[in-house]
């Protein structure tokens, strides 16, 4: 066990310092296609949280509608140094996190996956309809990040990418927790658990709000870097959707999972969009059904498997 | 308030509330028999509307013949996707079936993008334009037939559900799944049937469609957020539950659209406020009985 424990920390070392180094050798437009990367590592990562706790989220878009907002409107409002409206953006993803979770409490797993499609829905609506606090449909200029340019690029890399390592280092350390023996216990039997004193509503909704917040805030950092955000952009169903696939394609439950499927699903969505333009979204819809029949565990299962064999 | 006026708010949203049952009676009937959150329900009336569209424009033939049509072919389609994809994985974590039928919805979303464009196209037969004076109101004929065709295909499935001996095992079935098998009721085959009927439904929901308004590739996207919206107000697998809310969401839409300043707006997001009140106070829906 402690070799396994080593070589993965090796591992991580090198991943971290390969990473690192990206910028100086990267064009500016890889490097923001790596900004890209990372900022769906932290979603994927953050929805695959909530998966441990046997809830499903169709809705991870509502978070990240809401940290863009916030980063956007609190910055233009008050021009504070952006780290305070970038976690603002976090904080207030997990509020809204609290508010769907108490709601949610009791539900069943699938009637959560409809509410929180909903949730992202009715806060698109929300901002499109209230143009005199969001401007509406038309959406919010905010003055580039570190006003602009390939430096201030760099700058955002190492800033999503430092987001992103916490984000896998908190999902590390809340797999090892006694937190997560709390969470499987929950998805086992969520009955049984409540009998042993773990009080599942309690992890469940905690999770939510691990989760969101993660989210909420590269959604500040999205809506910064991108000095724009408009409501459909920021309530994109297709941040919910790509959420769930690049868990499922790299393995749930797993902690490298999400980061391979992020890795993989970000750039080779990238390179179908330039190539194929009309539908290449097919592409996504046949990996999924493919994944669900002959990758049930996903990559890093695959690649389990073929590591045991030798 | 002008009663006239507020007579026809009443008079669009009993039509859309018709139409919503169409799409959303198919979407509760495949739920309660299979628990399985179909996201392709939306893309069954896509493909209906799309197969009306191109019959019309192609060969002519009016929408009321390809009724017929699109329901045997969605019910086709239906048995060979519950068949072929739903079934291999019925006993798989409910995430991956989820997870499978948003598959199926861009595969087949994005196969007609590629195939047909995502330009909006719309269809006009020679009774389009024909409305009928009703006192004070004023219906489109189209949108009354579709209401027509709505409570017609509800009511022969009422009483399919209600008579036949399939029928009495799509019940048996959604109560209780288990004892159902030890009753010795073919649960495979009542899936089966239940996800054909439920596409059919979804495919006639798409001929309606395609009569009243204009269709795109996305168009299912448009209804099935809608649909899930009303099977949740009116409790998972009901039927009667269905078309009341849908009733209750047409209307509701309706009055906002028309009584509430720029609702046209905001009437998108009632059935998503409605879907979230009804989890909130009666999580099993209006109409489940303890």
């Amino acid at each position: 066990m402690p070799s396994k424990t080593y070589f993965r920390i090796l591992w991580f070392i090198v991943l971290i310092a390969l990473l690192t180094t990206l910028p100086s050798f990267l064009s500016p437009y890889s490097l923001h296609l790596m900004i890209l990367v990372m900022i769906y590592v932290v979603i994927a990562t953050s929805w695959n949280i909530l998966v441990w706790t046997h809830q499903i989220s169709l809705g991870h878009a509502a978070f990240f509608g809401i940290g863009a907002y916030t980063g956007a409107l609190v910055y233009n409002a008050w021009h504070l140094p952006p780290i305070f409206d970038i976690l603002l953006g976090g904080i207030f993803a997990s509020l809204g996190a609290i508010i769907i979770g108490i709601i949610c409490l009791r539900m069943a797993p699938w009637a959560l996956a409809i509410a929180t499609l909903a949730f992202a829905e009715v806060l698109k609506i929300l901002v499109i309809m209230t143009p005199g606090l969001t401007e509406g449909a038309e959406g919010v200029a905010i003055p580039p990040l570190f006003g602009g340019g390939e430096a201030a690029r760099t700058l955002t890399y190492y800033i999503v990418f430092a987001v992103a390592v916490l984000t896998v280092l908190s999902a590390y350390a809340l797999k090892r927790s006694k937190f997560y023996f709390a969470f499987t216990a929950i998805h086992d039997d969520e009955d049984a658990a409540n009998m042993m004193g773990i009080n599942p509503t309690k992890y469940k909704v905690m999770a939510f709000t691990v989760s969101a917040f993660f989210v909420g805030i590269v959604g500040s950092i999205y809506a910064h870097y991108m000095a724009y955000i408009d409501p459909h952009a920021a309530f994109n169903i297709h941040i919910s959707v790509e959420a769930q696939i690049m868990p499922l394609m790299g393995g749930l439950y797993t902690v490298a999972g999400p980061v391979v499927g992020a890795f993989i699903l970000t750039l080779l969505g990238e390179y179908l969009r330039i190539t194929i333009k009309t539908g290449y979204l097919i592409v996504y819809g046949i990996i999924l059904v493919f994944v669900i029949f002959y990758l049930p565990k996903g990559l890093v299962g695959l690649a389990e498997r073929w590591t045991a064999k030798r | 308030m002008d009663l006239a006026i507020f007579a026809q708010v009443i008079a669009n949203g009993i039509l859309t509330g018709g139409l919503y049952a169409l799409i959303a009676v198919g979407l509760t009937l495949i739920f309660g028999v299979m628990r399985v959150i179909n996201f392709m329900h939306g893309e069954t009336l896509m493909l209906g509307s799309y197969l009306t569209y191109f019959l019309f424009t192609l060969y002519g033939i009016d929408p009321f013949f390809s009724l017929p049509l699109a329901i045997f072919a969605l019910f086709t389609l239906g048995v060979a996707i519950q068949r072929f994809f739903i079934n291999p994985v019925i006993d798989a974590p409910h995430l991956n079936q989820i997870l499978l039928t948003f598959g199926l919805v861009l595969i087949i979303q994005n196969l007609a993008l590629i195939l047909w464009t995502g330009n909006y196209v719309s269809m006009t037969t020679h009774y389009s334009g024909i409305s009928i004076k009703l006192g004070p109101l004023s219906l489109g004929l189209t949108r009354l037939l579709g209401l027509v065709i709505a409570i017609s295909l509800t009511i022969l499935l009422t009483l399919v559900l209600k008579k036949t001996e399939w029928g009495k095992s799509v019940r048996a079935v959604t109560q209780d799944r288990e004892a159902a098998m030890l009753m010795g009721v073919n649960v495979n085959r009542v899936n089966l049937l239940a996800f054909g009927v439920g596409s059919a439904m979804g495919g006639a929901g798409g001929v309606v469609t395609s009569m009243i308004m204009y269709i795109f590739p996305l168009v299912g996207m448009l209804f099935i957020l809608k649909a899930f919206a009303i099977v949740v107000l009116g409790g998972f697998g009901s039927i009667a539950g269905a078309v009341v809310g849908s009733l209750i969401l047409g209307l509701t839409e309706s009055i906002v659209t028309n009584y509430v300043p720029s609702g046209s707006g905001w009437s998108e997001g009632v059935s998503f406020v409605i879907l979230i009140l009804i989890l909130v106070l009666r999580p099993k829906g209006l109409f489940y009985a303890e």
